[in-house]
């Protein structure tokens, strides 16, 4: 049985789940029509038109829109306006519990802080695809065309480090070591940086663009969507994955559209294109079905921040939220 | 690609010249009575917006893939609108996506082949293009642009007619007609053309290459049918430390020898192929490959429905310069005639040549 039908409950936000984030207590769901959910409680509007980015930041749901606005949303339901970028659309964001929030509209990233706004604002050179901050939130790295621009997050004014790579990288993640850069491109591929060398790597053999990628066990493994099996890359040694193969994690059958590694535990959740979601454990690649197939592709899942629980939505509203057996 | 799966919004491409009167025609297409709602990707915003209707900023950025294909962009900014706003399907009946009076069509064109999660959520449904009656002439002369973006329009709007004699309109028709003879044509002065005219055409532009009277070419007889080609990837998943991918970007955009006449433009042409007989499905799909391959970037646009030896159903080709779409579309219709047609257009196409290698695909 599906771990889903005997620990959980299914549900139904009616419109595509855009993010699922760890908050207080729990597991919220952000939505695309501009609605945001704490669990299963009904969802508040927080954006006029759709909600495009989320985030998890100080046990609350941070949020861009259409509307051009980053909104705060706490588990309580209260909603606040950090920022307001007068209607252009806030595509990526991203937070960091020091930095703050990294807000990207167009080709300019911002630092917004509740109760002080913008504080500050870096203009790349193209359009910022992701967001990523390094562990420690002292800089923010913006993926774009032809490569990944890294900012000082304490200083205004400065020329960007830029690791350079022919190219549209539409997704970046820093490890949590501070030690790798990974994009995801446009060509159904990943690019790795060294920093400390900044030598290249390259990740294939994706069927599909990667749209999701998170560091599991510690940071051992970056386990990667885009291919039938979940992909994880070893990046425990020096050279990281370069010279080696990923691991493979069996899925269902369809392609993998969203990753997210337990906060404690060497475990993977996956979300597929038919719908299933399944966990994985990293050590012996045991693997439990979650949910079974359903009607549309999963869009998002998450574990909460003491890892007891596990949440996750579809394109098409539907949803399951279950507390994880011990 | 062929407006069949009604899951995919269509997109509707608004190209012209500056001051062709693209704004004009895009108010007035929103402000019609037609109770549609549309999404507007516009690069900046002009006094366009009406209820109902989302206009949506961006910056144009054309990303180059490197997937070893010269000529293959993107619109990036087009992949990230079109994938945000198909996450709420039904929210709009239509997208139109206004380019820049610069703008090359292709990699707006090419994002519907090229993109995946466009693909599965959107489709080309038509490029529109806006010229203006008094100036072409002049732009066909002194841009490429002006001239490409007639070559990829399924439908071209000849703009302020009022401002030019009968002489001046028939040779700017005629100009228009000589680099792309299967765009439907309409008048206007002030962008007065009907919505339906321009708006949910499916896939009505292919059949209608098929409809058009021969005669009218001045190029041989051909049709065409598509097949998918796409990138192979490799399905091992390896970690290289180098991996030098630098090919080329040429783009080639010389100037063909060009036919003596009153408008000067730069050169491109269309040729038409058509077979009555059956084509070798695998002999025409390898054909074809080699000739984008080759040709890629003189090709601007191809189009083309194919009746292949042992298929009961039409094979549907699309392609712009070196990407490829095609599939097999549906049964053929009892009284409809059995002909391969293949339409191409752009630089330095020998028609003698094309005509020949196309004809021993015939079975």
């Amino acid at each position: 049985m599906p771990l889903l039908d005997e620990f959980g409950q299914g549900l139904d936000f009616g419109d595509y789940v855009v993010a699922v984030l760890p908050v207080t207590g729990g597991i919220a769901f952000a939505l695309a029509d501009g609605r945001v959910a704490m669990g299963a409680a009904a969802p508040v509007v927080v954006h006029d038109g759709g909600l495009l980015s989320a985030s998890a930041y100080d046990g609350a749901v941070v949020s861009g829109g259409e509307d051009g606005l980053v909104r705060l949303t706490r588990t309580d339901g209260d909603s606040q306006t950090l920022a307001d970028f007068a209607g252009r659309w806030v595509e990526q964001l991203t937070a960091h519990p020091q930095a703050g929030i990294a807000a990207a509209t167009a080709k300019t990233a911002h630092i917004v802080k509740p109760g002080q706004g913008v504080v500050r604002s870096f203009a790349n050179p193209a359009t910022v695809q992701s967001l990523a901050f390094d562990p420690k939130g002292k800089r923010l790295a913006c993926a774009h065309y032809n490569g990944v621009s890294l900012w000082w997050t304490n200083s205004q004014a400065q020329t960007p480090a830029i690791l350079e790579w022919k190219g549209a990288h539409m997704l970046v993640t820093w490890s949590p070591d501070g030690r790798f850069i990974v994009t995801a491109m446009q060509e159904n591929a990943l690019h790795g940086w060294r920093l400390d060398d900044k030598s290249d790597m390259r990740m294939g053999g994706y069927p599909a663009k990667t749209k999701s990628f998170d560091w599991a066990g510690k940071g051992r493994w970056l386990a990667t969507s885009g291919a039938q099996s979940v992909i994880c890359w070893p990046f425990a040694d020096k050279s990281g994955p370069m010279g080696k193969s990923g691991l493979e994690l069996p899925g269902t059958g369809g392609l993998t559209t969203v990753v997210a590694a337990h906060p404690k535990s060497p475990f993977v959740a996956a979300g597929f294109s038919d719908g299933a979601v399944m966990m994985f454990r990293l050590d012996d690649e045991a693997e439990l079905l979650v949910a079974a197939p359903a009607d549309a592709p999963v869009s998002a899942l998450a574990f909460s921040g003491d890892g007891n629980q596990l949440g996750f939505g579809r394109e098409d509203g539907s949803a399951g939220l279950l507390a994880l057996p011990a | 690609m062929q407006g069949e799966d009604m899951s995919q919004i269509p997109v509707t491409v608004l190209t012209g010249y500056l001051g062709a009167g693209k704004t004009t025609l895009l108010n007035r297409i929103l402000t019609e009575p037609h109770g549609k709602r549309y999404a507007v990707i516009v690069n900046e915003f002009g006094e366009i917006g009406i209820d109902n209707d989302l206009v949506v900023d961006t910056d144009e950025e054309v990303f180059e893939m490197n997937n070893g294909c010269i000529c293959c962009t993107v619109r990036g900014d087009l992949i990230r609108i079109v994938s945000s706003l198909m996450k709420r399907p039904g929210r709009f009946d239509g997208i139109i996506v206004e380019t820049t009076g610069l703008a090359d069509p292709a990699p707006v064109a090419q994002t519907f082949f090229v993109d995946e999660d466009v693909r599965a959520k959107a489709r080309l449904d038509a490029v529109v293009t806006v010229v203006d009656a008094k100036h072409l002439p002049l732009r066909l002369a002194d841009s490429k642009e002006a001239e490409e973006q007639i070559a990829f329009a399924d439908v071209v709007i000849v703009n302020k007619t009022d401002l030019v004699s009968p002489a001046e309109l028939a040779a700017v028709e005629a100009a228009i007609r000589r680099i792309n003879p299967y765009a439907v044509l309409h008048r206007a002065t002030r962008g007065d053309v009907p919505v339906t005219a321009l708006l949910d055409r499916g896939a009505f532009d292919l059949d209608r290459i098929l409809s058009l009277d021969p005669a009218f070419l001045d190029n041989g007889h051909d049709h065409d049918h598509d097949h998918h080609h796409h990138h192979e990837h490799d399905h091992d998943h390896e970690c290289d430390e180098h991996c030098d991918h630098d090919h080329d970007h040429d783009h080639h955009h010389d100037a063909a020898a060009v036919v003596p006449n009153v408008i000067h433009d730069k050169g491109i042409t269309s040729v038409s192929l058509q077979a009555d007989k059956p084509l070798i499905g695998d002999l025409f799909l390898a054909w074809i490959q080699r000739l984008t391959q080759e040709r890629g970037p003189d090709i601007l646009r191809l189009k083309g429905i194919l009746d292949f030896e042992g298929e009961e159903e039409r094979f549907v080709l699309q392609g712009v310069h070196m990407i490829l779409d095609g599939d097999m579309q549906r049964p053929w219709g009892a009284d409809e005639p059995r002909v391969s047609r293949l339409v191409l257009i752009g630089r330095n196409l020998d028609a003698r040549e094309l005509a020949a290698d196309f004809q021993a695909c015939v079975a």
